[in-house]
């Protein structure tokens, strides 16, 4: 009695083992089609020669960081873009009334520009918030040298080379 | 004595021997995706924004319209439905995405948005609407002055306006939470029925899409973020479950990921 139970058991378990060897023949073929579908997609070779992926913000934006703490203490970062020579960071919550749009100014510092060392060693952030409006901000969209933002739930445009809000329709 | 010390060894054989064809079945029928973290089969193709004024065919396999606010904000919604047409007239796969905020127009006016936007598109182009364009994409986060159940009662909507149509056109929620705002389950709300696009942006958004109950995400990565989530191959292999997958008139099945850029 005992063999014969111990006897299913061990077919069950072969029989799941089987399944799993299966299913992962199957899902590295799959996996092979869909990585030559890719090779041989025009679109997909089109898009490796042009695409620019914009710089990222580094490690030193990490949330958590000590480098990211030290700019946006209790605040949560949502959004940090490289527009022009300009590193922008925009937070979401922290203490009520808080700033939650950040700029540093790298001008012709190349280094900074890169991005890869905390920027904070060649300049200072700068802090922004439009007037009579609270809450977090969230980057939209990026033209030019204007950034549209939502700021406590107001679009508005934020622009790097003045540091001036504006809420124009189109920039 | 010996029927009680054999018990507890024989139900662990059964438990180990179920629990083995349990996972294999599992594995055999979901795929790897149901068992990893990482998304199966792997994303070969992306989606890339731009505002309705540029017009780019090349850098990406497709494209999201970025139409922002619109209403009282930018951008004018004729120049999203033009820039629309224009995608999908050129046969190219194509979102057109809205971020709707209460300080640009009103939920009704988005509803009537999302309405017109659908009827101008499927009148012009009805043939290439059919098989290119994506559908609605809509940014929804906790600050943009709606509330989930505003949001979750638009998106139900605009799921409604596009359920009877013929072809690929949905809807999308390019989404985004963060500690103290939408709660897991109030996101796992407002994105049903959708196509959801979470913007995984860091561990809180790789945490909410993979607690939800989305088997399929159109993941949005964001290439200026810290890294590792400037990397779209670090972010696909966080997130489980099978990418937003569509052929777009083509032959073959091809498989998505969204990404945002400054432009």
């Amino acid at each position: 009695m005992d063999h014969a139970k111990s006897r299913k058991v061990w077919i069950a378990l072969t029989a799941g083992a089987a399944l799993i060897v299966v299913a992962l023949l199957g899902a590295s073929l799959a996996g092979n089609g869909a990585r030559a579908g890719a090779a041989n997609s025009p679109a997909a070779n089109t898009a490796a020669s042009a695409a620019h992926p914009p710089r990222s913000c580094g490690t030193w934006s990490q949330q958590g960081s000590a480098a990211a703490t030290a700019v946006v203490s209790g605040r949560t970062i949502r959004d940090c873009v490289l527009v022009g020579t300009d590193w922008v960071l925009t937070t979401v919550g922290g203490a009520a009334g808080s700033a939650s749009v950040a700029v540093l100014r790298c001008g012709g510092n190349a280094a900074c520009a890169a991005g890869v060392r905390n920027p904070a060693t060649y300049a200072h952030w700068h802090w922004f918030q439009p007037a009579g409006v609270t809450g977090g901000a969230t980057i939209l969209a990026v033209n030019g040298t204007t950034l549209i933002l939502d700021v406590g739930g107001q679009q508005m445009n934020f622009n790097i080379a003045n540091d001036r809000f504006s809420s124009e329709m189109e920039s | 004595m010996t029927v009680t010390r054999r018990k507890p060894a024989r139900r662990g054989r059964r438990a180990i021997a179920m629990t083995a064809i349990a996972l294999g079945g599992l594995w055999a029928v979901a795929g790897p995706a149901s068992l990893a973290f990482a998304q199966s089969p792997k994303p070969n193709h992306h989606f890339l924004d731009w505002r309705p004024s540029v017009f780019d065919t090349k850098s990406s396999q497709g494209v999201v319209v970025e139409g922002v606010g619109s209403g009282a904000c930018a951008y004018s919604f004729s120049s999203i439905e033009k820039a629309t047409l224009k995608y999908v007239r050129a046969k190219k796969p194509v979102w057109t995405e809205f971020s709707p905020q209460s300080h640009c127009a009103s939920l009704k006016s988005y509803r009537s948005m999302i309405h017109s936007l659908i009827r101008y598109v499927r009148s012009k182009a009805p043939t290439d609407a059919k098989y290119y364009w994506a559908g609605v994409m809509l940014d929804e986060e906790p600050n943009f002055g709606f509330s989930a159940s505003s949001v979750t009662s638009l998106n139900k909507y605009a799921i409604n306006q596009t359920a009877t149509l013929p072809g690929v056109t949905f809807v999308s929620t390019e989404d985004a939470t963060w500690s103290g705002a939408w709660s897991q389950r109030q996101y796992d709300n407002i994105v049903r029925g959708t196509i959801a696009a979470p913007q995984v942006y860091n561990s809180y958004m790789v945490r909410i899409t993979n607690n939800s109950h989305e088997s399929e995400n159109l993941v949005t990565v964001n290439p200026a973020m810290p890294h590792p989530f400037n990397s779209a191959s670090y972010v696909l292999g966080r997130v489980k479950g099978s990418p937003y997958q569509n052929a777009f008139g083509g032959k073959k099945t091809t498989y998505w990921y969204n990404v945002w850029q400054s432009q």
